[in-house]
Formats: structure tokens, C-alpha cells, sequence
């Protein structure tokens, strides 16, 4: 088949918003990894301001923070997650749609809107804020994203082919430990990653339950005030995008793997 | 002869799951419907309590219901809130669809094999890319040490008073761009080519076959990507608060009530109302059938 090429115009335009996407980006890396500026000294490549980070204990503790909270609410949500899809898998359209628009709703609203009804939740059930709070919000907000992955992967390959497993005389445990669980696995696995990407990342809702807890995208906000720490913070900035980078390019693989 | 076999315990579970739909599907949906009901019951509950029973009241031992903080949200100055709100809102998503739609479009029409699976590398990475990664980026570009040296300050942006507006508009935009470039790259990838050749043949102008089939086809990405980008946007607290916005925006005021000793019912009250009239709109698009996934 003969390729169309795309107009230069429609190439200059897509270009700028590539762009628009990835400069700020670059310049943060840049920025992490340089000191001097460019009309002054000169630029010079240090790895000075990670070592800085690394030997900061509230860095630390706020990193291993996220990283629990993000390990745990990830597990919940994968449980939730794939309850709800296996559900509603064999329903009729109508109420996929449903439940599916009922499971995105926290992600849908705006960040305020969830933070400050979670918080009023947890105030009225005297349920302290902090780390166990971040949890459930995240755990909420990362339903969606594990249902979102496996509900297709149920609906388009493991309901036919659970069916032809039971029709050829497998019982429904082997049908679900042959076929069911190999067959949803990569959804469910870059659900997963997703989730914890996430969860690793969020702030707005996080900001106000957060009561003494510090994970590291609010300690990112609370070093925004002091002009002397930004290249400390564009370090931890880089190490959040990198600790991103690495569950996305996986759940991405995946994902484009099973659509071939 | 027939011999009826007896089935074990485990066989008959497995028989059971098989013949019983309906009780398997209880047993699968019972623990994230509870969930999800007792979270969003107590969500609204809990809302509808604090912005109905004013805290001064509470304090004063009656338990009187007033609509006062209600009454507080028409209030000419907090209408200016909102009026400010919904325009950096709107021009951000308009923007935003603006920028993603040609790199949408090419993506979905232009680009093929492994080029396509990297360009939706692309677009997924900032996707995920935290809030605050981004924000960072945008200090270091703003900031006094700046790395482009100054080549910033030429332009309109910055941390003064009189012009954080564009800079709030810029962060917001570029924070939004890949929640509508993923969904309107979706839409136009299903895009028929059939049917752009038969507009053309017809004799339509490309820019006819923008605008009655393209665009039309495109609607349902076009919304998506608005509601999450219109979302994004007029939730935000941080980003004004941050640059400074010279007069206050919704999340910013009501983020800044919530925390605050004795503002929690105002806050309620100031939270339950866009949250309807969100959940009203969403419903709307629903209804129009933006979310019936292929």
C-alpha cells in the first residue's frame, strides 16, 4: 500500500507540540545534572546535587514514604481492580458502562474536590489523617486505572476462551489457573505498574490528608519556597521522573504486545 | 448400567461456579461495591453535614441546620472566583485542543509500525509524569538561576504580580496536553480512510472534510480529553498559589479554606456545589454516549 506523507505544515505543528510536551522536561534533567548557567562560568556536568539528595535524611524518609504507600494501594487496587472487571465481564453493555463510569469518578473530578470530601470524610469518622489516609485515597483513585486495563483484556479474550476451556471439559479452577489468569496477567501486570505510577505521583488529593506524613511529591512542594534547594529538588524531581519511567515503558510494552 | 458418580467437595465448588452465575457475580462485585458505596456515601454525607450545620452553631450547643454557607457562595466577590475559574479553565482547554490536535492526527494517520508504537511511548510518558515533576520543570525555567539564562524574561511570564497569570496558563497547559492528546489519538486512530477519500472524491475541499467528517468523528475524543483537561485545570490550587495569581482562583480559595481552623464548612459547602454541577455534566456527556467504549 502506498504511504501518504504527511503535509510539512501538519509536520511543523505536530513537531511543536512534541515539543511543547518535552522541553520543560529536558530542562529540568538538564538542570539536575548542571551547575553554572549559561552566560556565566560555564555549564558544567555534576552529579553533586544527587549526592546532596542522597545524604538528605527527609529525602529518604519521604521517598520511602511514597514508596510504601504507592506498593500498598497498588496491591488494594489490584484486588478491587480485578474483582470489579471479572464482575461485570459477562453483564450486559449497559452496566459495563455503568460501573465503568462509577469506578473513574475519582479520577474524573477535579483534585480539590476529592481531597477536601475525603478530608471531611475522615474528620467526621475520626480517622486520623497520615499514612493510612494517603493509602485510601490512592487505593480509590488507582481502582480505576487496574480496571480500566483488565476489564478489556476479561471482555475480549478471557470470556471466549474460558468458555471453549469449559465446553472442552475443564473444570472452573483449571479453567481460571490454564486460561483465565495466563490470558488477563500482562493486563493485569501493566495495570498494576500504572497504579503504582500513580499513586507514586499524586499530590493534589494527597495534600490534604496527608496531616504529618510527607511523601515525596508534598515534600517537592514544600521546597518550592526555598530559592537555595532547587537543584536539590530538580535531583529528586529527575529521580521521581526515572522511578516513573521504568513501570510506564513496561506497562506500555505490555500493553502494546497483547494488542499484536 | 448407568453408574452415577459421586463428585467430590472440590468438584461440586466448581460445578457450582459454573451453574450459578449470579452468585459468583455477587461474590466477585460484593467487596469493591462496598468500597466504593461506603466511600462515596460518606463523601457526600460527610460534605452535606459540614456545609449544612455551621460550625459556629455546633459550638454554640444548638444543632440548627442554616443554608448560610450557601448563601455565602452567591456573594458578588466569590462569583468573581468563579467567573476567573471558569475562564482560565475554558482557554486552557481550548488551548490545549488547539496544540494536541495536529500531533494527534498525525500520529493516528501518518505514522506507522515502529514509529507508532514509539510515538505512543511518547505521549503515555508525560501522561504519567507526576504533577509536581512537571511543576519543578517549570521553576527551574522560571527561576533566578535560570539555565536559559534570560531569555525568559522577554517573554510575558514570571513570578510578578501583574503577568502570573500567563504563567499560570502556560504550567496548567502543559500539564493538561497529554490528557487530551492520548484520547483524541484513540479517536482518530479508528478514523476510516475509506471515508476521508470518499469526502475528497465527492469533491470536498480538505478544509470541508475537516470540518464535517474529521472533526465530527474526532467529537468524542475531543471531550474526553475536555473533561479531564477542564478538570485538571479548574481543580488546580497549586500552580496559582504558587505563581502568585493576582486575584484567587476556585481550588486555590477553597484548598486554602480547608485547611484553615474553622473553614472546613464553608470549604464543604464551596466543594459539594461544582462537584454536582460536574457530576451533571459528565452525566450529560454520558448520556450523549462519549464513554461507550468501542
Amino acid at each position: 500500500m502506498l504511504r501518504e506523507r504527511a503535509p510539512l505544515w501538519l509536520k511543523l505543528l505536530a513537531l511543536a507540540g512534541g515539543l511543547c510536551l518535552y522541553v520543560p522536561i529536558l530542562t529540568l534533567m538538564v538542570h539536575a545534572f548542571t551547575k553554572g548557567t549559561v552566560g556565566g562560568q560555564g555549564i558544567g556536568l555534576t552529579f553533586e546535587w544527587f549526592a546532596q539528595a542522597w545524604q538528605r535524611p527527609d529525602v529518604w524518609a519521604a521517598f520511602l514514604v511514597s514508596l510504601k504507600v504507592a506498593c500498598i494501594a497498588t496491591l488494594i487496587a489490584l484486588a478491587l481492580g480485578t474483582l470489579s472487571a471479572a464482575a461485570v465481564a459477562r453483564r450486559r453493555r449497559w452496566e459495563r458502562n455503568r460501573v465503568s463510569w462509577l469506578i473513574i469518578i475519582p479520577i474524573l473530578l477535579p483534585g480539590f474536590i476529592v481531597g477536601v470530601a475525603l478530608k471531611s470524610v475522615f474528620d467526621l469518622a475520626s480517622i486520623p489523617l497520615g499514612y493510612w489516609a494517603i493509602v485510601i485515597a490512592h487505593a480509590t483513585i488507582c481502582v480505576a486505572i487496574v480496571y480500566s486495563n483488565a476489564a478489556l483484556s476479561f471482555r475480549k479474550d478471557a470470556a471466549l476462551q474460558g468458555e471453549a476451556s469449559m465446553d472442552l471439559g475443564a473444570n472452573s479452577f483449571q479453567t481460571f489457573n490454564h486460561v483465565i489468569m495466563p490470558t488477563i496477567a500482562p493486563a493485569l501486570l501493566s495495570g498494576v505498574l500504572l497504579a503504582f505510577a500513580v499513586s507514586f505521583n499524586e499530590v493534589l488529593i494527597t495534600y490534604f490528608i496527608a496531616g504529618q506524613e510527607t511523601t515525596l511529591p508534598l515534600w517537592l512542594l514544600n521546597t518550592f519556597t526555598q530559592a537555595d534547594q532547587t537543584h536539590v529538588a530538580s535531583a529528586v524531581a529527575t529521580i521521581i521522573f526515572l522511578v516513573t519511567l521504568l513501570p510506564v515503558a513496561t506497562a506500555c510494552h505490555l500493553l502494546f504486545q497483547s494488542k499484536r | 448400567m448407568s453408574t452415577v458418580q459421586r463428585l467430590g467437595l472440590f468438584a461440586r465448588i466448581s460445578d457450582a461456579l459454573w451453574r450459578y452465575p449470579k452468585h459468583v457475580f455477587w461474590i466477585l462485585a460484593l467487596p469493591p461495591f462496598l468500597w466504593f458505596a461506603t466511600i462515596y456515601a460518606a463523601a457526600l454525607i460527610a460534605l452535606g453535614y459540614q456545609s449544612l450545620f455551621q460550625a459556629e452553631t455546633a459550638a454554640a450547643g444548638g444543632y440548627g441546620v442554616s443554608f448560610t454557607n450557601y448563601l455565602d457562595l452567591l456573594a458578588p466577590k466569590n462569583m468573581t472566583v468563579l467567573a476567573r475559574s471558569v475562564v482560565m479553565a475554558t482557554t486552557v482547554t481550548l488551548a490545549v485542543a488547539i496544540i494536541s490536535f495536529p500531533l494527534a492526527y498525525y500520529v493516528a494517520r501518518y505514522s506507522h509500525g515502529k514509529w507508532k508504537t514509539l510515538f505512543y511511548f511518547g505521549i503515555m510518558i508525560p501522561l504519567f509524569t507526576g504533577y509536581l515533576v512537571k511543576l519543578q520543570s517549570w521553576a527551574v525555567i522560571f527561576s533566578s538561576d535560570r539555565l536559559l539564562g534570560e531569555a525568559f524574561s522577554i517573554l510575558p511570564i514570571g513570578f510578578t504580580q501583574t503577568t502570573s497569570h500567563w504563567g499560570t496558563f502556560l504550567i496548567l497547559l502543559h500539564i493538561a496536553l497529554p490528557f487530551m492528546i492520548l484520547p483524541v489519538m484513540m479517536t482518530l486512530g479508528r478514523l476510516p480512510r475509506a471515508m476521508l477519500d470518499a469526502s475528497a472524491d465527492l469533491g470536498a475541499h480538505p478544509v470541508q472534510t475537516f470540518r464535517f467528517t474529521i472533526l465530527p468523528l474526532a467529537a468524542p475524543g475531543l471531550v474526553i480529553g475536555s473533561i479531564f483537561t477542564f478538570s485538571l485545570t479548574f481543580g488546580d490550587y497549586i500552580v496559582p498559589r504558587i505563581l502568585e495569581h493576582y486575584g484567587p482562583l476556585l481550588g486555590q480559595s477553597v484548598s486554602q479554606l480547608a485547611i484553615e481552623q474553622g473553614g472546613a464548612s464553608l470549604a464543604a459547602a464551596c466543594t459539594i456545589v461544582p462537584l454536582i454541577v460536574l457530576l451533571v455534566l459528565v452525566w450529560i456527556a454520558k448520556k450523549a454516549g462519549v464513554f461507550d467504549a468501542p
